[in-house]
């Protein structure tokens, strides 16, 4: 998947899926844990990457239209 | 006789036909206006001249007359015997009988009365010809850029043109006519048929205000047709008291002054003028309108420049948000885990038996059976007595 293709939003979507799984959490299953911070932990850098690249293109646009 | 004076002698005689070419050159010089009654008018269908004689009403005195019909029909004077006219002549003896005769150049009529006349029927007979009707008018053009101008180049007529011709870059072809009496009638034939040649948009023909008699010219049936018939539309100016000259009618447009001919053609000059202006203050102000837009636009595109911005932040710090809780839940998991293991454990080793052994309990069975009453076992049986050591074999007795 290139970093185009992340979804920021939908990344931010499935972040709060984690966090909401771990916060109704009862029974103490640390491998489906683990499992899950796994994924978050890819989620939040790939969401991480893409940011920064938005960031530098709004750079890019914002100094286009200061010219 | 010395030779020297034979030649001198000799040099004063004449040939007849030279004598008389030299006397008709000087006699041309002669030329001269004659005022007489018409008569022996003798028209010659089918001939290129004429001959008649003027007569003086006092004495009765005869001047014999020699036209050609060109000057003629150009005069536009309807001849007859008994009409009083004025001639422009010169005299000339006719070479082959040595009678001399009157070559005319023109002929007026003589009196308000008989040009009112002649007025009135040469008007009669050219709008009966459709000459005078307005479907005969043609469109002044529109922007008219060269303009042919006949009139006079003295007098005021020209000046008060030249001063009122706008500056829209007109480009002015003016050939200087006579404009005045009876010979102006061939000085503005031969200003038409100069222009009439050119590239012009529109003729323009001037003079001042004068009497029935000065306008002799434009009443000339010659120029009224060569004007109808000028390949471009003429506009007339050209003053007058109350008879309006014959040339204003036929002409596409007329107009009394100088300064209103200048004005005609102005007029679509000006008027596009004011349109560009009110166009372009029409487009001026649309252009505000839209850079008002644009502001406006520019101002929401910064506005939203600001939310992205701030949105960029704000998803930062949701991602640091998320990582923390993620990993402190975890961590919080894994703690629970160590937590639960560790009071597993600790449940699991205080209920250890053999903890209780140490402190001083024992575990009976007997057979495989753990020993709970004492209805568990009868007389005799073997018991296994579970101690912190070992154990220890014994019998109920």
């Amino acid at each position: 998947m290139t970093k185009k293709d992340i979804n920021l939003n939908e990344n931010l979507k499935k972040l709060a899926s984690i966090v909401s799984w771990f916060e109704n959490q009862s029974d103490l299953d640390v491998e489906k844990g683990l499992e899950q911070v796994k994924i978050g932990a890819s989620l939040i850098k790939s969401s991480r990457e893409r940011l920064s690249e938005i960031e530098n293109e709004f750079k890019e646009i914002k100094k286009e239209i200061a010219k | 006789m010395p030779k020297e004076i034979t030649k001198e002698i000799n040099s004063d005689i004449f040939s007849v036909s030279d004598y008389l070419d030299q006397l008709n050159f000087k006699l041309k010089s002669d030329k001269a206006k004659i005022l007489g009654e018409v008569c022996d008018l003798k028209l010659y269908d089918g001939r290129s001249y004429l001959y008649f004689s003027v007569k003086d009403k006092k004495d009765q005195s005869i001047l014999k007359c020699f036209m050609w019909k060109r000057d003629f029909v150009i005069s536009g004077v309807n001849l007859a015997d008994g009409m009083e006219v004025i001639i422009s002549a010169y005299p000339n003896i006719y070479k082959p009988n040595g009678g001399m005769t009157m070559q005319v150049e023109s002929i007026e009529l003589v009196g308000e009365g008989a040009l009112k006349l002649a007025y009135e029927e040469l008007k009669k007979k050219l709008e009966i010809e459709g000459l005078f009707s307005i479907e005969r008018k043609r469109e002044i053009p529109l922007y008219p850029k060269r303009i042919g101008v006949i009139t006079s180049k003295s007098g005021a007529v020209i000046s008060d043109f030249l001063s009122n011709i706008g500056k829209f870059g007109y480009e002015i072809l003016f050939v200087d006519s006579k404009v005045e009496g009876v010979e102006a009638i061939k000085d503005l034939l031969s200003a038409i048929e100069t222009l009439k040649n050119r590239e012009i948009d529109v003729l323009v023909m001037m003079r001042g205000g004068g009497s029935l008699e000065s306008f002799l010219a434009f009443n000339n049936e010659t120029l009224i047709r060569a004007i109808a018939d000028f390949p471009v539309p003429v506009i007339t100016g050209i003053g007058h008291d109350k008879d309006v000259p014959l040339v204003s009618l036929v002409s596409d447009s007329n107009v009394s002054t100088p300064t209103a001919v200048a004005n005609l053609l102005n007029s679509s000059w000006s008027l596009a003028l004011s349109d560009i202006k009110i166009f372009e203050e029409k487009i001026f102000n649309r252009f505000a309108l839209f850079l008002g837009v644009f502001q406006q636009a520019e101002q929401t595109l910064l506005q939203g420049l600001a939310r992205i911005e701030s949105e960029i932040k704000n998803t930062h710090q949701i991602l640091v948000q998320k990582e923390k809780e993620i990993f402190v839940s975890f961590n919080f998991l894994i703690n629970s885990a160590n937590e639960f293991l560790k009071n597993s454990f600790k449940a699991i080793e205080f209920g250890d038996p053999k903890r209780q052994l140490a402190k001083g309990f024992s575990i009976v069975r007997s057979g495989n059976k753990i020993l709970r009453k004492v209805s568990d076992v009868k007389k005799g049986n073997t018991l296994d007595i579970l101690v912190s050591d070992g154990s220890i074999q014994s019998k109920v007795i």
